[in-house]
């Protein structure tokens, strides 16, 4: 019964989280605010990727900047230099930062641990650097500015209509995600992380498969690098730096690694928290530091996985007393 | 004589200047149950590796029915119908037992990005199907009961047999089993026992290597014997018992 009821609920769970998200710029007017919950979207996609690459396929990445800023700029770069719709731009992106995450994947999927971290956060630096000499295309380090903004027959993209699009990003990669998490490749994920001989011992080409996780978690980072593009409509090279791919990880740590809610708490937290907190980026620093702290000492599966152990702990207690 | 499940044709692997498997052949029939026994560093685990496709041989061909699987990757030789069960368990560890060996029933020959990303094309059908090739192999090996439990709750012994029921998931030709006696009860041996005997009712050929010699012996077809790397006996589990070589080899040479 279960299992014939669950696939219904599951889409009606994903329309209700929709529909809500949705509403939000009908009650929330205030530019301000507007921008704020388009970086979240933003942010989202990158941790859930960067949770998805880390947690599940159990690659250390440092590489996710990266991708988010060739995601960024090939659009930018197209639309503004070359003329493309910046719809366009959008299958070029991720169809472009996917090619590079598997030629640049195909050698180091096959490293594990510290010499994979090391060499994507090579990448990482090195493409900050592409970007910042090659002025000619990129503007170097002033970026590109006025980029030509997305319509919709004729409408203009830009503020609650905006958020729209980075709220249906947001679900399409939530979607993807969830959905991979249920299926044969997304269970090969999970084995050839666990154990890459007894996932062997099953048929897996564990190295394919740890290059296609590789490959989604970019081509994600790229999906949230349009968005950025066409809402900013500017472009520069910071979007690439690795301080970016750090904060990304605070998120996800502080989240809980694996723990999908958790990263969604850990990135509200830290997107939005400082905002109305009206901290200056050097105490940001300092507050997320302590709180990593916190974390690593209190609650090392982070706040999914200390909710996660106070629901079962909750769980078993009324078990407990429904027994009595 | 119809053609073996499994022939093995003088495999030889050398490590350095040791001769860990030396020209080795035999055959695996059909639904046939073989073991091979030996003392310790007798090579055993190498050639069972390099039939796995763990490892290439210097020499020498593994061939599954009509394939040559000759230097194929590990995978590859799973995909091909090689199920193999470790001596060191390698269960998925933050899976159920039903999600290990659900495992082993999916397809993993192509990645089907699409049907994973959208739960369409098939996807319903072919999760079905796995689940219920899954749910077999867990009734074949007597573990329905356990299919809800995390690995880490499971006793060591129970950890084998749900090795063994992902390896046969994938309905494999011919099944490895490696020392998969170590380390059990007497409990759990006869456990064990039940459900190797279970597997060959199917049309499943059972190639074991294992250390306790009279429990491989008392339900195999026929034994391969091996000392530094050579064969040096093989035949019937009768045979086997009151060979020469095979109890020079054990216990040494008489004087």
């Amino acid at each position: 019964m279960h299992r014939l009821l669950s696939p219904n609920l599951r889409w009606l769970r994903w329309t209700a989280g929709a529909l809500l998200l949705a509403l939000f710029p009908v009650f929330v007017r205030e530019p301000y605010y507007i921008t704020l919950a388009v970086n979240l979207a933003i942010t989202l996609i990158l941790t859930l990727s960067l949770n998805f690459v880390v947690g599940t396929s159990g690659q250390w990445s440092f590489a996710h900047a990266a991708f988010f800023g060739m995601g960024a700029y090939v659009p930018g770069v197209l639309a503004s230099r070359f003329g493309l719709d910046g719809w366009l731009g959008l299958p070029l992106s991720v169809a472009l930062t996917s090619v590079l995450a598997t030629v640049v994947g195909l050698p180091i999927v096959r490293l594990r641990g510290y010499y994979l971290a090391v060499c994507t956060l090579a990448l990482g630096f090195l493409a900050e650097i592409i970007v910042r000499q090659a002025v000619d295309l990129t503007g170097g380090g002033y970026g590109i500015q006025q980029i030509p903004p997305l319509f919709i027959a004729g409408y203009r993209l830009h503020g609650g209509s905006y958020y729209l699009l980075a709220v249906a990003a947001l679900l399409a990669s939530s979607l993807l995600l969830d959905n991979l998490k249920g299926s044969t490749l997304g269970h090969a994920i999970v084995a050839s992380r666990d154990n890459p001989i007894a996932a062997a011992s099953c048929g897996i080409n564990v190295g394919r498969v740890k290059l296609t996780a590789f490959v989604i978690s970019a081509a994600l980072a790229a999906l949230a690098g349009w968005v950025h593009t066409f809402y900013y409509l500017a472009l520069n090279p910071s979007l690439l730096a690795s301080d970016l791919t750090f904060l990304w990880y605070f998120m996800v740590f502080i989240g809980g690694l694996g723990s999908v809610p958790g990263v969604v708490i850990g990135t509200a937290l830290l997107s939005v928290a400082p905002e109305f907190l009206g901290m200056a980026t050097h105490n940001q620093v300092l507050a997320f530091g302590l709180l990593m702290l916190g974390v690593a000492l209190f609650a090392p599966r982070g706040i999914g996985g200390a909710l996660t152990g106070l629901l079962q702990t909750g769980r078993l207690l009324a078990a407990e007393r429904s027994a009595k | 004589m119809t053609e073996p499940m499994l022939r093995v044709e003088q495999l030889t692997k050398r490590f350095g200047g040791l001769l860990a498997v030396d020209c080795i052949s035999f055959d695996v029939g059909e639904g046939e149950i073989c073991a091979v026994i030996g003392p310790n560093g007798a090579g055993k685990t190498t050639l069972f590796n390099i039939i796995a496709g763990e490892g290439k041989p210097d020499a020498g061909r593994v061939r599954l029915q009509d394939e040559n699987l000759t230097g194929f990757a590990d995978y590859d030789v799973a995909r091909r119908g090689i199920g193999r069960a470790f001596q060191l368990v390698h269960l998925f560890e933050s899976m159920s037992v039903a999600e290990n060996v659900l495992l082993g029933a999916e397809d993993h020959r192509q990645l089907r990005m699409m049907s994973a990303a959208t739960h369409l094309c098939g996807h319903r059908r072919r999760l079905e199907i796995a689940r219920a090739q899954a749910d077999e192999a867990l009734a074949l090996v007597g573990i329905n009961h356990l299919a809800g439990r995390p690995i880490g709750s499971l006793s060591f012994g129970q950890q084998r047999l749900v090795g063994a029921a992902r390896a046969l998931a994938s309905r494999p030709r011919l099944l490895l089993l490696d020392e998969p006696a170590a380390g059990l009860s007497r409990g759990e041996l006869e456990v064990l026992r039940a459900a190797i005997l279970r597997v060959r009712s199917r049309p499943t050929s059972i190639l074991i290597v294992e250390h306790n010699v009279e429990f491989v012996l008392s339900l195999s077809d026929r034994a391969i014997v091996m000392n530094f790397g050579r064969k040096i006996a093989e035949g019937s589990p009768d045979e086997i018992r009151h060979s020469e070589a095979v109890i020079e080899a054990y216990l040494g040479r008489k004087h």
